[in-house]
């Protein structure tokens, strides 16, 4: 027994280890930071070939190619990339319409925009789609593969991104490679620029392309890399533009960071150790630490270490995104998971420093930690990267005050659901349950307690909020009203404790029943009934997924009332 | 779990519900009778009833919203009177519970002052239910408006013979509905029941053999990828012309007219359209400029001054830039039309037909319009053309592929190449003479198709006479009964809003480099008649003029291509909205005192209520 702290550790250093980076510059790293624009944002190549890897292949990494070398791959080499199967198609019927051209489960983007058959059902689809009729879920799915293959070959043949900025219309789309790809291209970029800066990058281009075609050597493709850089900035520099390159950079050092992922490693890493130093102890509180010695103390140090540090990266990540996107970010579902995960982890930190129990960052690092790799997971469901905002949400005083107060009660409810789970286990499993369990519960009802006090004020901030750009204070919003469901849900839990209905078992199940209203505020409201003003949060996919965990979740926590029940007998009331 | 089973019956208070303090205090007031029911109304069980039914009614009023509309769920939930009744007993139940506290303690005043704030929200909530305005206005560009249009659907109508109107609410519903309903009886010029309303209604229409009228057919359209039968009646403005995909479908009289690549038209043909008559003038490839035609019958003479083969503006001026661009990539004509009393210079654009006129130009006053066609070249697909001729008896096909003209006569059902793709087509059905008659079919309420509008159906009644109206939402109809003409629009009702407002500007503001709007704005003036205001502002999303009242903000707007810009409005008014925030404020105090004050028990088991 006394070898598992140090098996911790293996397991710590196995879930912290990154892959070894290539420690010299390749062209490809230059060529990552070149800014362009698409979708109405400046950003480095990077964060735009993420996008579209992601867009196209549904992956990150696909084949395990970096998406920069991806992009540039498809720019260089369309003949090779048109044919390759690299749309996924997860639909029984679509996968049939396309039979033998499938492969691995992916079709090329060649083929499904020369399939006819699957062309003209799109083209219906789209008409459909134009008159505002509702979709079979099959013609959402073939509009989805339609557009990725069309995003592809908009990459491919050089429409995307954006690389050549307007010299006097900043509010202008950039020039794509197309424009000055070809051989006349220097000369449409002299009726802007400078004609030899023009020639310039067009040459420099034309060099890179070949060289990238036949596979140069590296140091030659970092060089035309290089070159074809400078020179477009050269070329920007020629006629006064400038961009903001504070902010470019910024962009990079969040992508190569990858702050949430570090997060949610710490995260758990924290909650191993404090895990492992429960097994021994069943009393630590914050001066465990400074009381006892050896392994534990060192456990309960590192535990609280790590969290702490994943607390930091997750807030400098968070702080970077806000930076980058000139607004705090929560206007989406991935950008509220973040900021709700890291609610809980600073709600968990205040009620540590009333506290003092390491239960309560245990809790916080596993909810935490939990919804960060949710968040990280599914990329298609859960967009990351950064898009503009639709009219209604830019700048705002009032609405980031609401939609922040609102999530943040999230975040407290999501940190009482953890601690409810504490409870129902420590009621369960542990060996003097009644000292456990009075303690959680006490952490567990304050947590409720502020959930409480936020989402009722950011319910009426979002009141005022209506009233002052709606001319209404309340219009039964499916949002409002969710909102004042899930309110009630907790009243419900609250008032039943007044009543000596529920004890401290009876809150714990309580509050993970509640917290089943939350998630239809936040999720369920966006991504299953789609209805209502706040139509700019609406997504689509993962709600079977998020109903099955959600309902063995209710399984989980009726087994533990049912087998708690069966040992408590005696007791009449909880 | 043995949570009890709620049940409002159940007016046997618990000796857990009842403080024995508690009711020492109201004993002396109250009989025992009244007690009791006075002990219903502030049970912690009734209060979980209420709890726990408007959790499932408003869950249910979301789903409802997002299966059949936001309307639906307002009329069955929402907006009902039962609803108003759910909260009104919400409301004495959460005032019941303060006073049954009574004499408060200092204990007390988190609850009670909590309990006072929902209370205050929910007298603010009546007040809104009373007096709210929740209308809209829509304005072109530089039009004023005074009226706001609000969600309550009226009928109207009006005679210009009897030179007065009548107007009668009608009653919305939920979902689509079919039965009779007394709309007027004596007020009207006849008896008016409602006998259908849809929310959403499609309108398809049928063609039906019929005494007079213009003749129709059915054509069917069949290849691999097309199966598709189209109505086509002759000379209709609609269904004269049916454009499918590239080709054009036409039920006319006239002959398609044979374009032969004429040496005298090189360089195209312009193209004087009179109102009765058409006049073609072909531009050679020799042309010296300046040169005068004079137009035949006509007593206009025409100078064709410059032929630009690319124009473009250079510093305020048109010029020709084909030596730059290398092409004939906007070929126009420069040309002065004389006639009597008449000078006018025009510049006639090849590819933008509409451009003098789009841009303010006035047409010309000899009642023409001038079109520069160019030469017709291998302008193969765009010209595919099948047209149906008829002609005294004979009643032709022709089929035109590029400059190729097949035809052949009309025999029914008889499968005929068409040569474009790989379609057949056939005539199925052929009426000599028809009409047409509308059929109005019920939609999914949450259907967004534009085409979907909200319909209802009258029944006219007067003197043994009946007559049965479908009336499309906002789509003025002539009946004529009994010698007289009516006009009926089913509508929305529209209020004086007590202001002006007028559209000066409407302006979209697109995200760099993509057709997404950043934002909306409206430069818009005020003016209060009777207070003497007036006030120019710019409305933008989240940025609302506030009038006496009133919340103007942008919802929406409505560009089409030829017609002003127009903006729309939401004009709010909410005078439950103070008495909400004090509640909202008193509330949220009363929670925070609450939380702060109470301690939490420190005994093991928590038996007895938490607020002593």
């Amino acid at each position: 027994m006394k070898i598992l702290p140090r098996k911790i550790f293996l397991i710590a250093a196995l879930i912290l280890s990154v892959p070894p980076s290539a420690s010299a510059q390749s062209a490809y790293d230059i060529l990552a930071e070149m800014p362009v624009q698409h979708n109405g944002r400046i950003k480095p190549f990077e964060s735009f070939s993420r996008e579209a890897a992601l867009t196209v292949t549904g992956k990150n990494n696909f084949q395990g190619i970096p998406p920069t070398r991806l992009v540039w791959n498809w720019i260089a080499k369309p003949e090779k990339w048109a044919p390759e199967p690299m749309i996924p198609v997860a639909l029984k019927t679509l996968q049939e319409e396309f039979s033998l051209m499938l492969i691995r489960g992916r079709v090329s983007p060649e083929t499904v925009l020369h399939h006819r058959a699957f062309i003209e059902k799109t083209q219906h689809a789209i008409m459909r789609k134009d008159r505002k009729e509702k979709l079979s879920f099959e013609d959402q799915k073939r509009i989805e593969i339609y557009d990725r293959a069309l995003f592809f070959q908009e990459i491919a043949n050089g429409s995307l991104p954006g690389w050549i900025a307007h010299p006097d219309d900043p509010k202008a789309g950039w020039l794509p490679l197309k424009a000055f790809a070809g051989a006349e291209g220097g000369e449409l970029l002299a009726q802007f620029f400078p004609p030899e800066k023009a020639a310039q990058v067009s040459g420099n281009f034309q060099k890179l392309l070949f060289l990238l075609r036949k596979e140069g050597a590296s140091e030659e493709l970092f060089e035309a890399a290089s070159d074809y850089a400078l020179s477009l900035e050269n070329l920007f520099e020629s006629r006064g533009i400038i961009l903001d390159h504070e902010t470019l950079k910024r962009e990079l050092a969040y992508n190569r960071l990858r702050p949430f992922k570090w997060a949610w490693k710490l995260y758990l890493l924290s909650a191993l150790f404090l895990t492992g130093l429960l097994l021994f102890e069943k009393k630590v509180t914050a001066s465990f630490i400074f009381q006892s010695s050896g392994l534990k103390q060192g456990a309960a140090a590192a535990g609280l270490v790590s969290f702490l540090a994943g607390f930091a990266v997750h807030f400098y990540g968070f702080f970077l995104r806000c930076l980058i996107a000139g607004r705090p970010p929560v206007t989406n579902m991935y950008e509220s998971v973040i900021w709700v995960s890291w609610g809980v982890a600073l709600f968990s930190l205040i009620l540590f420093g009333v506290y003092r129990t390491l239960f309560i960052p245990l809790t916080a690092g596993c909810v935490a930690g939990f919804a960060l790799i949710i968040a990280e997971s599914f990329p298609v469901v859960l967009d990351a990267s950064l898009s503009p905002l639709v009219p209604v949400l830019r700048s705002n005083f009032w609405l980031t005050i609401h939609v922040l107060t609102i999530t943040l009660s999230y975040a407290a409810f999501a940190l009482a659901w953890g601690l409810g789970h504490g409870v129902i286990f420590s009621f369960v499993f542990s060996r003097d349950p009644i000292q456990a369990h009075q303690k959680l519960s006490r952490f567990l009802y304050r947590a409720m307690q502020i959930g409480v006090i936020l989402l009722a004020s950011g319910t009426v901030l979002g009141g005022v909020w209506a009233n002052y750009s709606w001319g209404r204070f309340w219009g039964w919003d499916p949002k409002e009203t969710w909102a004042v469901i899930a309110l009630l849900g907790y009243l419900l839990v609250l008032h039943g404790r007044f009543a000596g209905w529920l004890g401290n078992f009876g809150i714990a199940v309580g509050s993970v029943a509640a917290f089943l209203g939350v998630i239809m505020a936040w999720y369920g409201v966006n991504f299953v009934l789609a209805a209502g003003l706040h139509s700019y949060g609406f997504g689509g996919g993962g709600a079977p997924y998020v109903f099955a965990v959600a309902g063995a979740d209710l399984l989980l926590i009726a087994l533990a009332a049912f087998s708690y029940k069966r040992n408590q007998k005696a007791v009449p009331s909880f | 779990m043995n949570l009890k089973t709620l049940d409002a019956r159940n007016t046997v208070i618990s000796t857990l519900e009842a403080p024995a303090k508690t009711e020492q205090g109201l004993k002396e007031y109250l009989p025992a009778f009244f007690l009791g029911i006075f002990k219903f109304f502030a049970s912690l069980q009734l209060a979980i009833f209420v709890l726990s039914a408007l959790i499932l009614i408003l869950a249910a009023g979301t789903f409802i919203e997002s299966l059949h509309g936001t309307e639906a769920s307002r009329i069955l939930i929402y907006d009902s009177s039962w609803f108003t009744f759910v909260l009104l007993l919400l409301g004495v139940n959460v005032a019941a519970a303060a006073l049954d506290r009574l004499p408060w303690k200092r204990k007390h005043s988190g609850f009670v002052i909590t309990h006072l704030g929902i209370l205050v929200i929910l007298a603010g909530s009546l007040v809104t239910k009373a007096k709210m305005i929740d209308g809209q206005m829509a304005i072109g560009e530089n039009e004023t408006e005074f009226r706001i249009t609000l969600p309550q659907p009226i009928l109207y109508i009006y005679s210009e013979a009897a030179g007065r109107d009548w107007i009668f609410s009608l009653q919305k519903k939920a979902f689509p509905w079919q039965g009779e309903a007394v709309i007027a009886g004596g007020q009207a010029p006849f008896s008016l029941k409602q006998t259908a309303y849809f929310p959403k209604a499609g309108v398809t229409e049928k063609i039906e053999r019929a005494e007079a009228g213009p003749a129709a057919l059915k054509v069917a359209l069949r290849g691999s990828f097309v199966n598709h039968d189209q109505w086509l009646v002759e000379k209709d403005p609609r269904l004269g012309e049916v454009r499918l995909g590239p080709a054009i479908l036409r039920f006319t009289d006239q002959e398609i007219e044979e374009i032969k690549s004429d040496p005298a038209a090189a360089q195209g043909h312009l193209e004087f359209k009179f109102e009765k008559k058409t006049l073609r003038l072909n531009i050679p490839s020799d042309l010296k400029l300046p040169r005068d035609f004079s137009l035949e019958d006509t007593p206009y003479k025409i100078k064709i001054l410059r032929l630009l083969k690319s124009a473009a503006v250079a510093e305020g001026k048109l010029v020709d830039q084909s030596a730059a661009s290398g092409g004939e990539s906007n070929p126009a004509i420069e040309l002065e039309l004389e006639g009597p009393d008449l000078l006018e210079k025009h510049t006639v654009f090849a590819k933008f037909p509409d451009f003098p006129t789009l841009h303010g130009m006035k047409p010309s006053a000899a009642g023409a319009r001038i079109f520069y066609r160019l030469p017709e070249h291998g302008a193969g697909e765009k010209n595919n053309e099948l047209r149906f001729v008829k002609k005294g008896n004979e009643f032709l096909y022709q089929i035109q592929k590029g400059p190729r003209i097949q035809s052949g006569k009309v025999e029914l059902s008889k499968e005929i190449d068409l040569g474009w793709m790989d379609l057949k087509f056939s005539v199925d059905t052929f009426y000599p003479s028809s009409r047409a008659r509308k059929i109005f079919e019920p939609q999914a309420n949450t259907s967004e198709n534009p085409k979907h509008i909200s319909a209802v159906q009258m029944l006219l009644e007067k003197d043994g006479q009946k007559k049965s109206v479908w009336l499309e939402e906002g789509v003025r109809q002539s009946v004529d009964w009994s010698g007289a003409s009516y006009q009926l629009i089913y509508g929305q009702k529209k209020a004086p809003a007590g202001f002006k407002l007028k559209l000066r500007d409407f302006r979209v503001d697109y995200y760099p480099g993509t057709s997404r709007p950043a934002s909306f704005e409206s430069d818009v003036t005020l003016k209060d008649d009777s207070r003497g205001v007036i006030r120019d502002a710019t409305i933008s999303m989240n940025k609302p003029l506030v009038y006496r009242g009133f919340h103007i903000y942008q919802s929406g707007y409505s560009l089409e291509e030829g017609r002003p810009e127009v903006s729309i409005f939401a004009v709010g008014k909410d005078p439950g909205v103070p008495l909400k925030y004090l509640g909202a404020l008193i509330m949220v105090l009363g929670i925070l005192l609450m939380f702060y004050t109470k301690r939490f028990s420190s005994s093991p088991e928590i038996g007895g209520r938490s607020i002593p």
